[in-house]
Parts: C-alpha cells; structure tokens; sequence
C-alpha cells in the first residue's frame, strides 16, 4: 500500500439540524481506484462533496497531499489537483465540447498554456469521440458522450486526484462497459480516483481498494479483492436479483489482480 | 405551519400538532392582544399612534396576499398595489356614494378586487418570470394613472372618502378609542385571512400552488391542473389585496390615485422577501415594521424606500429566507448526539405499497396502445413511427441506447410533449389531444428521469402531494378546511406517515427533499407513484442511483402491482437483470424507432440488439 493522497480524519457534515457523517476516517492511497459503497442515504455523495468543498464541515480534518485542506474553498482545492465529476454529469449544454474542456482547465490553462495544450490533446486521445465532436454543443451529445465529456472535463487540468459520482448512472449497458475500460485505461496510468457507485459490478471492476458506509460511518476497508460476497451482501443487501452480476463482478476483480 | 416547519431532528410532528400551535398562536397574536388593548390601553397611545398600528395591520393583510402569490405560487405581482386600490376604490363607492354600512363596502371590495385579479390572472398563464413582472407593472400603473383618475371614480386626483360607518349613524371616529377599537376589526380578520391561508398550506390547494412554483411538469404529472390553481392563487390573492386596501382606506379616511403606486408595489415585494418568502408570521412581522417604523424614527419618514432597499440587499445576501431563518430555530447537533444508532444495522428499505382505498383491477384488455407516433423537435426526429403495445395486468420493458426516444416517447404518453403523427390511446380513449394533467387523472402516473418530485417541499409532503388526485373535498371546503377536507388529509397523512416509515426514512421527512440524497430522492419518486397505485406505471429508470437493496425492493413492488393490485407497468430501464427479471416483454427502441420486441430471453439473444445496446453486458 502506498502513501496516502487524501486523509480523512473524524469528518462530521450533514444539512440543516440532521447529521449525515458521523465522523469518518479515511485514506485514499496514490495510484489506486478507492470505490464507497452503501445503502442511499448512507452519505457517500456527501463524502465526495466534503471532499470537494462543496458541503462544509462540521468537524474533522482533511489533509491533501500533505496540506490541511478543511477550510479551503472548493477553487482552491481544485488549483491544489482535485477535480470533481459530479453526480448527473452536469457538462454544460449550451458550450461546445472543446469549450466545456477548456472551462475545466481553466487554472491550467492561465498557468500554463502549453501545459494545458498538451493536456487538451491527452484527453483528446483518451477520448478520440470526444476530438471528433469538438465543435459540437455538449447539450446535443447522448449519455454516454456526456459521461466521457465530464470525465474528460475533470481530467483536462491534470488533477492529482478525481473525484467521481456515479458516472454509469443512466447510461445504456454498452455504453457503461465502453465507460469502464476507458476508465480502467485511465487507472493503469496511475490516477487516483474515489469513486461513488451503485452499479456494483462496474464499481467493484473498476476499484481496487473499497470502503462500505453505513449511516455516515465507515464499516469496511480494504482490497476490492478481498471483499466477499456475504461482506457486500450484508451491508448492501445484494439479493437473488443482482447475486448473479455481483459475483461475476468479484470474478473478474479477482481474475485482474 | 411556518414557523413549527423545522423540527429538531427525530421530533415526527402530526399535522394535528401543527395546526393546534398554529391555532394558539394565532388567538394570542389576535384575539389576546388586541382585546387587552382596547381594555386597558386607549390612554396609552394617542389617536395618531393607534392609526399606525391600523396601517400596520392592514399592510401585514396585503403582505400576506402578495405572499400568497408570490411565496406560495412562485408568481410575481408588481403590480399589486393596484389590486388594493381596486378593493379602496370599490369599499369607498360603497359606503360613501352609496352609504352603506363598511361591512359591505369591505364584502364588495374583496369581490372586487378578486375578479380584477382573475383577469390579471390570465396573462401569467403564459407569461413566466420577468415578462409576467412587466405585465403586472402595466396593469399597477394603468390602475394609478387611468383607472383611478377616471371621472367616474375619483375625478382626477380628488378621491374619494371611505367613511368607517358601522350601522345607522353609528361612526368610528379618528379618537384613540375607536382608532383602538378599528384595530381589533382590523386584526379579526386578520385573523380570518391567516386562518384561510393555514387552510390553504394545509390541504391539496396549497400544495397545488408550491407545486406549481417548482416544477409545472411534475405538478401535471401529479394530476394537478396548472390554469386553474394559478387562476385560484390570482383569486385568493386578490380578495385578500382587496380586503387590505379597503382596510387602509378606511383607516386613512380617503384615498385617491396617488395612494397606489408603483412604489408601493415595490414596498410590498420588499416586505415579502426580507420576511421570507412563504412564511406567512414572519412576513407580517416585516410588513408591520415597515410601516411602524419610520414613526418611531421620524428621521425615516420619506426614506423607506432607500431603507427597504439596503435590508433587501442584506436580507438577501445574508439570509435569503429573511426574517424566517431567525424564526426557525437552528441548531446543530453536538457531537455526542448522534453516537445513539452505532451498533444497529440499517434497515434495508422497502418501497411502500399502497394501502386502504386500493381495489384489485382484472388484467384484461389494452391498457396502452402506441400506434405510428412520431414526435419532431425542430429538424430532429426523437421519435419516428413507434408503435407499442401494453396489454392490462403486464409489466412492459423499453429498452434502447441513450438518446434513442424512450423518454420522449414517454413524455408524449403522458403528454408534455406533442405528437407529431400517429395515435395514442388509453383504455380505448384517444388521448393525444388531452393535456397531461387530464391524463394524469385518467390514470397515467410517471416518473421522471431527473428525480420528478418538488425539491423544496419535505417528503412528507411530496407524499401527500402525490395523493392530490385521490382528494374528494372541493378548493371550498379546502379553503374552509370542512370537516371532509378534514378527514380527508388526516387519511392523507397517515397513509404519507406509513410511506415514509417503509423506505426507512422517518428522521428525514420534514427535511426539504432537495437535502436527501440522490438515491433516496428516488426512492420518495417512486414511492410516491406507488401509494397512489394508479393503473398505469410509467417509470423512467427507477433504479438509476438506487443501492441494490432498494433496487431489490423495486423489483418485488413491480411485481406486486401486477400480481397482486393487476396494475400495468411501462419501464424504462438501463438495469439488465432488473429488466429481466420483472418484464413480461420488452420492446427495445433505437434511433426512434422500435428495432425489436418479445419476450426478454429472447430479446437478449438477438445480435441486432446486443449491438446495439447490450454490448459486452449480457454474455459476461
């Protein structure tokens, strides 16, 4: 295991009067896939948001490469290399697809404009769709091509670390396998991601390290390949509809190590 | 209402418990109060001092009223002072020319201004936002310019009088006595207006009206007939403007065109935002101050407007829920609050069932007939010649790749979107002419892919608002919340009460929804469709977002709807084994047409679909 990017330490968040963190520690080691999983409402999405800046804390630290973070605003985070794939995707309609690239790269792009040329053209060959409709308004791509664009979107300022919210949600079968490999392309040039899903097969396939949360606390963590079916069954009440697809899906994880 | 809306977390309030505080409150503001004044207090203020408080009170009623529409409704008047001079005008005809009593002036005046109100109305039908504003600026300055400069009414700006007769030749003169005694009158109806205005938050009307400020689509889907409640909120609003300026007339003796300005429009939008939009108390608290005030500091006088302004920008900038964000008490819990649930596993959530009224329907027949549908936006064809068929009692799979029409095709189902070609029925009835809201109440419930529920409402009350087509009471009985409308929402209630406590979430109800996270948002969705059990389910990706548990628990309701209350199921739906474990056939659309149909394990096996759909997903 290697040294931690992210360090959670006793966070606390939740809205209004209601908590939905109870103080979560976590480590979200360099170079690795760390995927969370739970029930809705377990506050995973929150987690991310914590994260990212967007909810506050009520408690707690967050460390960032080495910096503590809890206070920083969500820009600063994000000029620090962190970059947020936000649940529903949320590109923008009305810009084009080079032009919601160039919104994400934005600080890059102000620092460094070769730097962000160069990267504009990595994630053109990650996503060669993407090169392909560069002039076409990102509200007239389907699903899936907005999915690639907002992970395309977060990738452009070469973050040290992407944060990413259900990115099969809503997507067609065919279109959520063409997501994974890309993103399994991306994990083998050792980007480190945490990743919030529901579909268990995609998130247990694409993780290699796996936190189960459960009302705001963290219940399990570990390799992905050590999770066992019985562990994953009991905290997220896999039954006789989704057995068969999860235990392909521990397969295949288990296959690839 | 408002201000017991928030709770400490946990705390379930019943709408019993709401409306008693309400009640109490409400008799100490009005009926306590001002009785002790006029008791004991004439010689505390002078004749002048009482007058304010008169204005204040009457001020606080068309606070009120605008709140109504605008916090309730989410439809902006700036134009309403004219609908309180329309109320003036009519109560000073009334008693001055005609000599009447004010009880009748005041009865005309609500009349009045109500019927002006339901034409001013009509515009907001199709005017949204800012054009809605212009238009309602146009009508206030055409009442203040024209109107009420007619010779008719006032000869220019001469005006007419609003004498405070009781009966015979009993007058209320402008002593402090009956200053004192006019603001009893004043705060009694008050008093009837606030009662009115709980009545409307509390049953379907209200929710009508906040469902409309949210999302016009989902209210339709929910079988809520958008014209007629923003007609209605128009109405109420108007009756209750009148009632406040005949009040203001009354309390000033006179009026003419230069007592309903635009400024005054402008006054009472201000009043409503740093009260709070929809929170009826505190807005009457921030429409009271604003008259008070600038008495109690004479150096205000004349500067209201400059005051108002700078409180509105603070107001918005700091507390964009105004003076009802220091109402409602907010805390946070401490740290050692929440160690309670450690050790217990969650429960993993049921989707609710419907309950009671529910009566089984025999599986027979068509339900749902798609003949030739064509839906065109622009150059683009979302939808091209689709025909499907669901027959009764059957739970009917559309599956496609994204962007190929399934939920246009769904959207022209239920009618949001027009069909360009070709014929929809339903039960044998042609429907494609029918607005969405009709078919809603035909039977058609849908949801929506982007969670269709009103996100600023709490789940409680999405949940009775999903029931707005099962209520019998009329908006009358509503309004004067009969004993059947009564009933009614206690039933409503429970069954909302049960909703929730089966998905698992009852510490979360009286949370606005727009908090719950994704994946619980859906879980309300659908549970909201489900409690209704209407007789045909159209479900836009259910399960996106949901854990597996409650995808679980989606699949074992379907089934129930079908096996157990022989309700129909269209389902769209990207999740493989719940397609093929729930769906007695499946038609799968790409490119908006219908490439394939039959029964799922035959539809899985066709190279056609797999390619364009499946990919790799069906043979690991």
């Amino acid at each position: 295991m290697s040294t931690p990017l992210l360090t959670l330490t006793g966070i606390r968040a939740g809205f209004g009067s209601q908590t939905i963190i109870h103080g979560i520690d976590l480590e979200v080691p360099a170079g690795q896939v760390t995927g969370l999983f739970g029930l809705n409402g377990a506050g995973k999405s929150v987690l991310l948001k914590v994260v990212a800046g967007v909810v506050p804390t009520w408690g707690g630290r967050i460390q960032f490469l080495g910096n503590d973070i809890t206070t920083l605003s969500p820009e600063r985070r994000v000029a620090l290399g962190m970059a947020h794939v936000p649940q529903g995707r949320q590109v923008f309609p009305s810009l084009t697809v080079e032009q919601n690239l160039r919104v994400g790269g934005y600080v890059l792009d102000r620092r460094d404009r070769a730097a962000f040329h160069t990267q504009l053209e990595r994630v053109y060959e990650m996503f060669p769709l993407l090169a392909e409709r560069r002039r076409q308004y990102a509200g007239t791509l389907s699903g899936g091509q907005q999915a690639m664009l907002a992970v395309g979107r977060a990738l452009i300022s070469d973050p040290k670390l992407v944060l990413i919210d259900e990115p099969s949600a809503g997507l067609a079968p065919a279109i959520v396998e063409q997501l994974l490999e890309s993103l399994l392309g991306i994990r083998e040039l050792g980007l480190t991601m945490l990743l919030v899903e529901q579909n268990i097969r995609f998130g247990l396939r694409l993780s290699n390290q796996a936190s189960l949360l459960q009302r705001g606390r963290v219940v399990y963590s570990g390799k992905t390949a050590d999770l066992d079916h019985d562990t994953l069954a009991s905290y997220l009440g896999v039954g006789r509809l989704l057995s068969k697809d999860l235990s392909a899906g521990l397969k295949r994880t288990s296959r690839s190590r | 209402m408002t201000a017991g809306k928030t709770q400490g977390a946990g705390v379930p309030t019943s709408g019993a418990y709401n409306r008693r505080a309400n009640l109490a409150l409400a008799a100490v503001l009005f009926i306590a109060l001002p009785i002790s004044t006029v008791q004991a207090m004439p010689k505390l203020l002078d004749g002048g001092q009482w007058l304010i408080l008169d204005q204040a009170a009457a001020f606080a009623l068309a606070a009120m009223s605008l709140n109504l529409l605008l916090g309730y409704t989410g439809q902006i008047s700036l134009g309403h002072a004219g609908l309180l001079g329309v109320g003036a005008f009519a109560s000073g005809v009334v008693t001055s020319r005609a000599e009447l009593p004010m009880i009748v002036g005041l009865v005309v005046a609500v009349i009045a201004s109500a019927l002006v109100a339901l034409i001013i109305g009509i515009p907001a039908l199709r005017l949204r936002g800012l054009y809605l504003a212009i238009a309602t600026v146009a009508f206030g300055i055409a009442m203040q310019y024209s109107v009420f400069r007619s010779d008719w009414l006032s000869a220019g700006s001469a005006g007419i009088a609003l004498p405070r007769r009781l009966w015979g030749e009993h007058y209320l003169t402008t002593d402090a006595t009956d200053n004192a005694t006019f603001l009893v009158i004043c705060l009694l109806l008050l008093l009837a207006a606030w009662i009115v205005d709980s009545n409307v938050l509390n049953t379907r009307v209200g929710r009508a009206f906040r469902a409309i400020r949210e999302n016009e689509p989902v209210a339709q889907s929910f079988g809520i007939n958008v014209t007629r409640y923003k007609l209605l909120a128009f109405v109420l609003s108007g009756a209750m403007a009148g009632l406040a300026g005949a009040l203001y007339g009354h309390t000033i003796g006179f009026v003419n065109n230069e007592s309903f300005t635009l400024e005054q429009s402008l006054l009472l939008v201000t009043m409503v935002i740093v009260g709070g939009m929809g929170h009826r108390l505190a807005v009457i608290i921030a429409a009271a101050t604003f008259v008070i005030f600038p008495f109690v500091l004479p150096g205000l006088k004349g500067y209201e407007l400059v005051v108002g302004a700078a409180i509105l920008m603070l107001t918005v900038a700091q507390h964009p829920e105004g003076i009802a964000d220091l109402l409602t008490a907010r805390h946070r819990p401490l740290a050692t609050d929440d160690e309670d649930d450690d050790a217990a596993m969650p429960e993993l959530p049921n989707l609710p069932l419907p309950s009671g009224m529910v009566t089984q329907r025999p599986g027979t027949g068509t339900v749902l007939e798609v003949q030739d549908v064509t839906v065109r936006f622009g150059g683009l064809v979302a939808v091209d010649g689709a025909s499907l068929r669901v027959p009764a009692g059957k739970i009917i799979g559309l599956i496609g790749p994204n962007g190929a029409g399934k939920s246009t095709l769904f959207n022209a189902v239920s009618g949001l979107v027009r069909v360009d070609r070709g014929v929809i029925r339903y039960r044998g009835q042609e429907i494609q002419g029918m607005r969405c809201d009709q078919r809603a109440r035909l039977g058609i419930a849908r949801s929506f892919q982007q969670v269709g529920l009103a996100k600023d409402l709490s789940m409680r009350e999405n949940f009775l608002l999903a029931q707005h087509q099962l209520a019998s009471y009329g908006d009358v009985s509503a309004l004067l919340m009969l004993p059947k409308a009564w009933r009614t929402e206690q039933l409503f209630r429970e069954r909302a009460d049960e909703a929730v406590s089966s998905l698992g979430l009852s510490d979360l109800a009286d949370m606005p929804v727009r908090n719950l996270s994704g994946g619980q948002q859906r879980l309300v969705e659908i549970g909201c469709l489900l409690v209704t059990a209407p007789d045909l389910v159209m479900l836009d990706e259910p399960s996106a977002g949901m854990a597996p548990a409650a995808a679980e628990s989606l699949a074992e309701r379907l089934r129930d709807l079908r096996d157990k209350l022989g309700r129909t199921v269209l389902l769209i739906e990207h999740n493989v084994p719940l397609v093929l474990d729930t769906c007695d056939y499946v038609y799968v659309l790409d490119a908006g047409q219908i490439i394939a149909e039959g029964p799922p394990e035959e539809i899985t096996s066709q190279q056609q679909v797999i390619d364009a759909y499946f990919g790799a997903a069906v043979t690991a």
